[in-house]
């Protein structure tokens, strides 16, 4: 094999690896190398705690015979290894049973592909010197200090960056690229309170650009601040109350519903929201679109992972079911058309009120800051959520909550979503502000 | 485990790594003035195949290696890997772990020594890798078969199989050198059933350290069983009252209560740096007198159990509580030094792109005086927790929250109403306090349980007796 570790090293692994699968009988073939560089450094008391650096490859491929599909991954490049590799995977397939909707993507799928500069690679990322990667850490560790005061127990703060570049290939045509960079600070505190507890708090940034990358400043006391939120938590009361769920944490409850919108979900009768297109799901509040062409996103691309060319996706409209995210077995089997498979930059359409604004209307709530555990039945939607934050009293927040419970039907819920914030959390793919619901069973004390 | 001190090991006669060279790697690590250097070498082979919609439709074939080089300087840690094992690139990562050290004597490699020999845990048969995928798609063909036609109101059926292969090096500048071959195989049965015009979907799966030998036909049946029965239980099962009950836990499973609420907080770097909510209690009487929790790497094919850990560390049992007094904290190397106490063989890594941390293997409440009956009778109003999904725990503040698949209220001293989906969430040490009675069934369970910790996701075994604690926060409705 080639040097995998250079662009043209990269399409080499790749072609080389398609040749041999087919060589060996296998009818159609996706291969994806991918080649990677990441280096963190973690700063503890002042100094550096942990220090890593690594390059990271691989070699990816789809094998198609006849309806026979197996799927497989190595990082041992080594040719003998690579001969080895593919005898295995190509006899694994040859022994599978053939799935009359399992073929490679349908060339079609590749036309329309944008020719657009997505912004997602900066050069500077690679010249990072291991004293600025030290300093930026330094920094934060010195900012959550000194924000987090006489309560201090712990403070760490952790810089990292990732270069990856990858390309992929498919034998009916399709060939895609990509290179991005990444830069990340993170910083976690931990403080004493008036008991045992010793609450703590994180704070992240990330950008694709180095430039664009938060001041330390900003992540150091922001880690610092959740941890202050925390101090002096108490349980609130038992029963039905508002609900704002803050900006960063809206994944994981907006997951549970989009899990439902994935074609195999659909076709394995495990969706809530099976029947639903078309059909209103929500309060007219819930519009959300797939965008996959924002510059400098964490979700943009050009195609997806089956080599199907990106387009912007309507997911929920003024609370209606726009779209589902079909990939193209899943929608071979259920006879409809591929959307994608996977979403890119989710965007939860914003509103007017910041955060304060939204805390100021509410009587009688909770500000969820974060969740802890929990589950949702995906067949029924029944939902229930460990949560902590802010009790919500007369438009003010009063005291920090913990230990509280969450708990409802998805399908109940996001028609109860009365209010969302401007405050869009950015470091994410998906992109929402905070959003306010009413009439959410909490379980206290 | 093949602890040697020749030059003939998997990773010389695979890869043509020698002794020579780990030694050279060990040099370069220390060059800098670190303390100690590590090497650690992994190689994973693993096979993975479905069943759906009536076929053996799916596979996945996966090979991973590489080698992670780790320095220490004090406290510090200075980490590079390489998915290469090429001797300039096993020297180069050596050369970027060395760089958290800027001064210093240079330390010499000490000669290699015998390792412990701890062993026949997981006896292999053959390696997955030897299996022809014809036996391994058979086995899942069989078994999705049988759950398809087990009961006619299963709707859809899906299977999903693992076999795994993993060969892990461990040398050291002390002069260790170790490996183990360890296996691991899943098998996982799920189900889609309707009645009534009502849909529910469960699913049951069990993992161990083994080969293929493990799937006999009673335990392919055993799977599909109770894939079904847990999934029909849906059926009939409704959510709890919202709020503070008395909580009975069932055994088996609900060692996931332990892993939780309280062995993550048990795990010494968290204690090392002051956060997590157990930093101040190691001597002290945190429980019951009749409660003691143990973490083993020594149970015979279970997930979490390890000849060896990642450091090396030869496997061992750890008692954390013992007649209600916190004892030890779970170790590895570097909280160790800092307690001034042995290792405990708790340094885990997910792989070889990660330093390792201390971390759960097998952790258990060990039986106590209670009789099951007489605990479940002693509750007039709460609930029986049977079977589990999924955890997660704030290690400062201590607050733990674990998600419910399915129990019974309790009224009155006897089971009543099916429950399901439902959240208990509370606070570890506050848990202990009010663990009341204790059963004698301890039992460890046999599910697919992985432990996530700083992005790294290792298997991880669990085991609980019948327990009462007086009370929970439930997270039902109606409040």
């Amino acid at each position: 094999m080639s040097d995998s570790t250079t662009k043209s090293g990269l399409r080499h692994t790749a072609q080389a690896a398609m040749t041999g699968a087919l060589r060996r009988g296998v009818k159609d073939v996706k291969a994806v190398a991918a080649l990677g560089r990441s280096v963190s450094v973690m700063y503890r008391k002042g100094r550096p705690e942990r220090v890593e650096e690594a390059t990271q490859r691989s070699l990816s491929l789809s094998l198609y015979i006849d309806g026979k599909f197996t799927s497989c991954q190595t990082n041992d490049l080594r040719g003998s290894a690579v001969e080895a590799f593919l005898d295995r995977a190509v006899a694994m397939c040859e022994a599978m049973n053939p799935d009359p909707c399992r073929f490679i993507t349908d060339s079609n799928l590749y036309e329309g592909r944008k020719n657009l500069e997505l912004d997602l690679w900066d050069s500077t990322v690679q010249e990072t010197s291991p004293a600025d990667r030290h300093a930026f850490a330094a920094a934060v560790e010195e900012a959550a200090v000194r924000a987090a005061g006489a309560r201090l127990i712990s403070a760490q703060a952790t810089y990292q960056d990732d270069d990856g570049e990858s390309i992929q290939l498919h034998s009916n045509g399709f060939e895609g690229e990509r290179r991005s960079t990444q830069a990340w600070a993170f910083a976690e505190v931990s403080l004493t309170d008036d008991n045992d507890r010793r609450p703590e708090g994180s704070d992240v940034a990330g950008a694709r650009y180095r430039s664009d990358l938060a001041l330390p400043k900003a992540v150091g006391e922001g880690a610092a601040q959740s941890a202050l939120e925390k101090v002096g938590a108490r349980r609130m009361e038992t029963g039905k109350r508002a609900l704002i769920v803050e900006a960063r944490t809206v994944g994981r409850l907006l997951g549970q519903l989009l899990g439902a919108t994935s074609g195999r979900a659909l076709q394995q009768r495990q969706s809530i929201l099976e029947g639903k297109l078309g059909l209103s799901v929500g309060s007219e509040l819930l519009d959300i679109v797939d965008d996959p062409f924002l510059v400098r996103g964490f979700g943009s691309r050009l195609s997806d992972a089956e080599g199907i060319s990106a387009k912007v996706l309507p997911v929920f409209n003024k609370g209606v079911l726009a779209s589902y995210f079909i990939d193209t077995y899943y929608g071979r089997k259920m006879g409809m058309a591929p959307t994608t498979g996977s979403r890119s930059n989710l965007i939860v359409t914003p509103g007017t009120a910041s955060l304060d604004e939204l805390i100021s209307h509410v009587a009688d709530g909770l500000l969820v800051r974060g969740f802890i555990g929990g589950s949702s039945n995906a067949v029924t939607g029944d939902f229930s959520l460990g949560v902590y934050g802010t009790r919500i009293e007369s438009g003010v927040a009063t005291y920090p909550v913990v230990e509280a419970n969450i708990s409802g039907c998805h399908l109940d819920l996001w028609q109860r979503l009365v209010a969302v914030g401007s405050d869009v959390y950015p470091y994410s793919s998906l992109l929402s502000p905070s959003l306010v619901f009413e009439d959410v069973q909490i379980a206290g004390t | 485990m093949k602890p040697e001190a020749s030059e003939s090991f998997y990773f010389s006669t695979a890869f043509g790594v020698s002794s020579e060279d780990l030694r050279a790697v060990l040099s370069e690590a220390l060059r800098r003035g670190g303390d100690f250097a590590e090497i650690f070498i992994q190689h994973h082979s693993g096979s993975f195949v479905g069943f759906e919609d009536g076929a053996v439709n799916r596979a996945y074939v996966q090979v991973d290696l590489g080698a992670g080089v780790r320095v220490l300087k004090g406290d510090q840690t200075g980490y590079a890997y390489t998915e290469d094992l090429k001797r300039e690139s096993l020297l180069r990562a050596a050369g970027t772990a060395a760089s958290i050290a800027d001064h210093g004597a240079c330390k010499v490699v000490a000669p290699w020594a015998r390792g412990v020999a701890v062993g026949g845990l997981y006896p292999t048969q053959r390696l997955f890798a030897q299996v022809l995928p014809q036996a391994q798609i058979g086995l899942v063909r069989r078994v999705g078969e049988k759950l398809a036609s087990r009961d006619r109101r299963v709707v859809k059926a899906s299977v999903s199989f693992a076999g795994e292969d993993e060969v892990v090096l461990v040398a050291n500048s002390e002069g260790v050198l170790v490996e183990d071959t360890r296996p691991m195989t899943h098998l996982l049965a799920a189900c889609v059933m309707e009645q009534d015009g009502k849909r529910e979907s469960n699913a049951y799966a069990q993992s161990r350290r083994a080969g293929m030998e493990m799937y006999d036909e009673a335990l392919l049946d055993e799977i599909v069983e109770q894939a079904v029965a847990r999934t029909a239980f849906l059926f009939d099962a409704g959510s709890p009252p919202a709020g503070d009950m008395p909580v009975v836990l069932a055994p088996a499973t609900s060692g996931i209560l332990l892993h939780e609420a309280m062995g993550h907080g048990f795990e010494a770097d968290f204690n090392r740096k002051g956060v997590s909510i157990f930093s101040s209690m190691l001597g002290k009487t945190i429980t019951s007198p009749f409660v003691n929790i143990v973490d083993s790497g020594l149970i015979p094919g279970a997930r979490g159990s390890i000849h060896i850990d990642d450091e090396g560390v030869p496997a061992q049992r750890t008692v954390l509580v013992e007649n209600g007094k916190l004892v030890s904290y779970l170790h590895d190397r570097l909280s160790a030094a800092h307690y001034q106490v042995s290792p405990t063989g708790n340094g885990r890594r997910e792989d070889f792109r990660c330093p390792p941390l201390p971390r759960m293997r097998v952790t258990m409440m060990d039986s106590g005086p209670h009789d099951p009956r007489e605990i479940i009778a002693a509750v007039s109003k709460g609930i029986y927790a049977v079977d589990f999904a999924n955890g997660e725990v704030a290690i400062g503040a201590g607050d733990y929250s674990f998600y419910v698949k399915s129990g019974f209220l309790i009224e009155d001293g006897k089971l009543t109403r099916p429950i399901k989906d439902v959240n208990l969430i509370g606070n570890g040490p506050d848990t202990l306090s009010k663990v009341m009675m204790v059963g004698n069934d301890s039992a460890i369970d046999v599910g697919t349980w992985a432990c996530g910790k700083e992005g790294q996701s290792v298997p991880v075994g669990l085991g609980m007796p019948t327990v009462l604690v007086s009370s929970i926060t439930v997270g039902g409705v109606n409040a």
